[in-house]
């Protein structure tokens, strides 16, 4: 187990890092979703550790979108205060890249540029995209994790895959 | 044998934002890493602390061994069932008959030690007022066949 976990949790945290845009949001989320494993899971075969560990993370990660949006609802204000700093943030690191003479186009830039586009994506696309693509898990599998069919699965997947080429062609374009 | 070039752009989407994923994994900062390695070592030691109960768990998971605790569950209850009423009267006998019914003297004995002293005088009359009854209707009977001879006497003469 120990090995396991060793091997995943990097990868994991990048998921949840990816889900949430909170560092230590990602590190809670890990954590609850591997002590949930150890205590819930441990006597299972290792061969099942895999799509079970993923199972919880995504639905760890489920329940703090659920959570955040229950706490945007509560304060709005908040939300408003903060999406005018992020706004300010990207504006200003819009204007860094402008003035940036590295700002080639280059496979690495390219794959920063696609990872902060995989960042925006609605969640369901999202991990779709994270499970059939990084992790490597079948279509059938990738529905057993998120609890929807499989059809659903190929829908989120092929929608996440054509808005990263959009912003692919835009950064070409650029 | 052709590709698709959809499916070959789309394969180097997967795999250009895929190493940037791996890449990124790869440069974590040694701060985040060594929280992961706490969060690990934590999840790990929960999992001592659960071994005891869950090694007794899958002990009563067992198949063999549920079967054996129902099974011995239902016989005890049955034979409680059909005992409990046999021994339930038994206690009632043994303890009620000595008292009442079989050893009356004893029970007025321990009936009497429990009244006080009103509660005796008042039994003490009424023993005496039956006792007085009793000499009454004694003596009625003693005269009654004086006075019936005395009466067929009567009846004759006149006759």
């Amino acid at each position: 187990m120990d090995i396991f976990l060793q091997q995943i949790e990097k990868r994991a945290f990048r998921i949840a890092q990816l889900a949430t845009h909170c560092e230590a949001d990602a590190l809670d989320i890990v954590q609850e979703a591997m002590i949930k494993l150890v205590s819930n899971y441990s006597h299972r075969a290792p061969e099942e550790w895999r799509p079970l560990f993923y199972k919880i993370l995504e639905n760890r990660i489920l329940d703090w979108h659920r959570k955040k949006k229950v706490m945007n609802k509560l304060f709005f204000w908040r939300k408003q205060s903060q999406d005018t700093n992020e706004n300010e943030e990207t504006s200003r690191e819009v204007v860094d890249e402008q003035f940036n003479p590295e700002s080639q186009l280059d496979s690495e830039q390219l794959g920063e540029h696609l990872l902060a586009c995989i960042e925006q994506l609605p969640v369901k696309q999202q991990q779709c995209f994270v499970l059939r693509s990084w992790e490597g898990l079948s279509t059938k599998e990738t529905a057993e994790v998120m609890k929807i069919n499989e059809n659903s699965v190929k829908t989120h997947y092929s929608r996440a895959i054509s808005k990263l080429k959009q912003q692919q062609e835009t950064f070409d374009i650029r | 044998m052709t590709h698709d070039p959809v499916e070959t752009d789309n394969q180097k989407l997967v795999d250009t934002t895929s190493s940037a994923f791996d890449q990124s994994v790869e440069s974590l900062s040694p701060n985040i890493q060594s929280r992961l390695q706490q969060a690990r070592e934590k999840a790990l030691n929960h999992q001592t602390r659960s071994t005891l109960f869950a090694s007794l768990l899958s002990f009563y998971r067992r198949q063999s061994f549920t079967n054996q605790a129902l099974e011995a569950g239902l016989a005890f209850c049955l034979l409680a069932l059909m005992v409990f009423p046999f021994i339930s009267s038994i206690e009632e006998t043994s303890i009620e008959q000595p008292l009442a019914s079989s050893n009356s003297t004893l029970g007025e004995f321990i009936l009497l030690n429990n009244f006080d002293d009103t509660e005796l005088e008042v039994i003490e009359d009424i023993e005496f007022a039956y006792w007085l009854s009793l000499e009454f209707e004694n003596e009625n009977d003693i005269n009654r066949p004086h006075n019936d001879a005395l009466h067929d006497n009567a009846v004759q003469h006149n006759g």
